[in-house]
């Protein structure tokens, strides 16, 4: 990707480069899928669920995860689950059809704090038994406080 | 990389733009956060573009050093640094989402100074600015495969003190920039600023 073809004043600049943030101490970044609050999500409870797809929908800035979980009176009731977006996922390891409708699963989940069946997806394990990340990789030491001067 | 969840840290604040941020949290705390542009699929604006990490930023030099254009990957965030030209005047700004950028050259350092931001009114996600926030920017590419970006915020409304920090970049030579377009939010807040997820996204 790197085409550093410019011979010149500036040649610390190529003229097209693509690169990713490691670190800001500038009081902390925000997650990978910084897009909104998580405050809705209950970050201390997770938990797990046998689960089948009914539908994946690979979109930003979100992916979807809908799917049928049986709760305690034997009753099979819909679910949304969060995912990062799409871009991210991609660099995780999913692919559009990762899962599929009908695809029995294991979910690891954030609940709703509200009691709303759904939460934000932490992992998942597939029909042939490899498991994936529905937010990224393991977090990441929190950078330097901020300076000032 | 990702980060634990909001993992931001003090900024220096003054009285009235403390007592901002201590209601935001607030209301967060009460199931209401604050809604920053982004959560609409709107621009997430240049503070929040360089304070969120993982995605990818590709700079491109162009029209004989006269222009550069970086774009950062998620929500298509895109702005343009004028290095020939200084600011426009004040009746010709107005508040923007990535605001007016003009750079030059110290050596081998890229110096982008920034204006004009009043579209967004957070730093990150909550920290909130005001529309006289000012970004200044010295990006040193100081290895073949690292760029570090000095970043300063300057804010006489809201922050005491300009607040510095360093952004470290990884080049990643095999990468392509992805299609982000915010299509699927779904994501609702009622009438009272309730959090809520629906079953399709917004039309």
């Amino acid at each position: 990707m790197i085409r550093d073809r410019r011979k010149g004043n500036h040649s610390m600049l190529p003229q097209t480069l693509v690169c990713t943030l490691l670190a800001l101490g500038l009081g902390g970044i925000a997650p990978a899928s910084a897009h909104h609050s998580y405050a809705m999500f209950d970050a201390n409870n997770l938990v797990t669920f046998d689960a089948t797809v009914k539908e994946f929908q690979w979109t930003n800035p979100h992916s979807w995860l809908q799917v049928m979980i049986v709760d305690d009176k034997g009753v099979a009731q819909e679910w949304s689950l969060e995912l990062g977006p799409l871009v991210a996922l991609h660099r995780w390891g999913w692919k559009p059809h990762s899962v599929n409708p009908g695809d029995k699963v294991k979910v690891s989940l954030n609940p709703l704090r509200d009691g709303t069946r759904g939460g934000r997806l932490m992992t998942i394990v597939l029909p042939g038994g490899e498991t994936l990340s529905g937010q990224g990789v393991a977090p990441a030491p929190i950078p330097a406080a901020s300076s000032s001067h | 990389m990702q980060t634990p969840d909001r993992p931001f840290k003090t900024y220096p604040l003054t009285p009235e733009y403390a007592a901002i941020l201590k209601q935001r949290r607030a209301d967060e705390a009460a199931g209401k956060p604050y809604q920053v542009a982004q959560n609409r699929c709107l621009p997430a604006g240049l503070a929040a573009t360089m304070t969120t990490g993982a995605y990818p930023i590709e700079i491109f030099y162009q029209k004989g050093g006269q222009e550069i254009l970086l774009q950062k990957e998620n929500v298509g965030a895109l702005y343009r640094v004028y290095l020939n030209r200084p600011h426009k005047n004040a009746d010709e700004l107005y508040p923007m989402f990535y605001g007016d950028s003009i750079g030059h050259w110290e050596g081998n350092v890229l110096v982008v100074d920034t204006v004009s931001l009043g579209a967004t009114a957070a730093l990150d996600l909550i920290t909130p600015h005001s529309e006289a926030l000012h970004v200044v920017q010295r990006l040193h590419r100081v290895s073949y495969d690292t760029l570090e970006d000095e970043i300063t915020f300057e804010d006489a409304k809201a922050l005491t003190t300009p607040v510095t920090a360093t952004a470290v970049f990884k080049l990643h030579a095999d990468w392509e920039i992805e299609e982000y377009e915010c299509t699927n939010e779904r994501l609702m807040f009622d009438e009272h600023g309730n959090q809520t997820i629906s079953k399709s996204a917004a039309p």
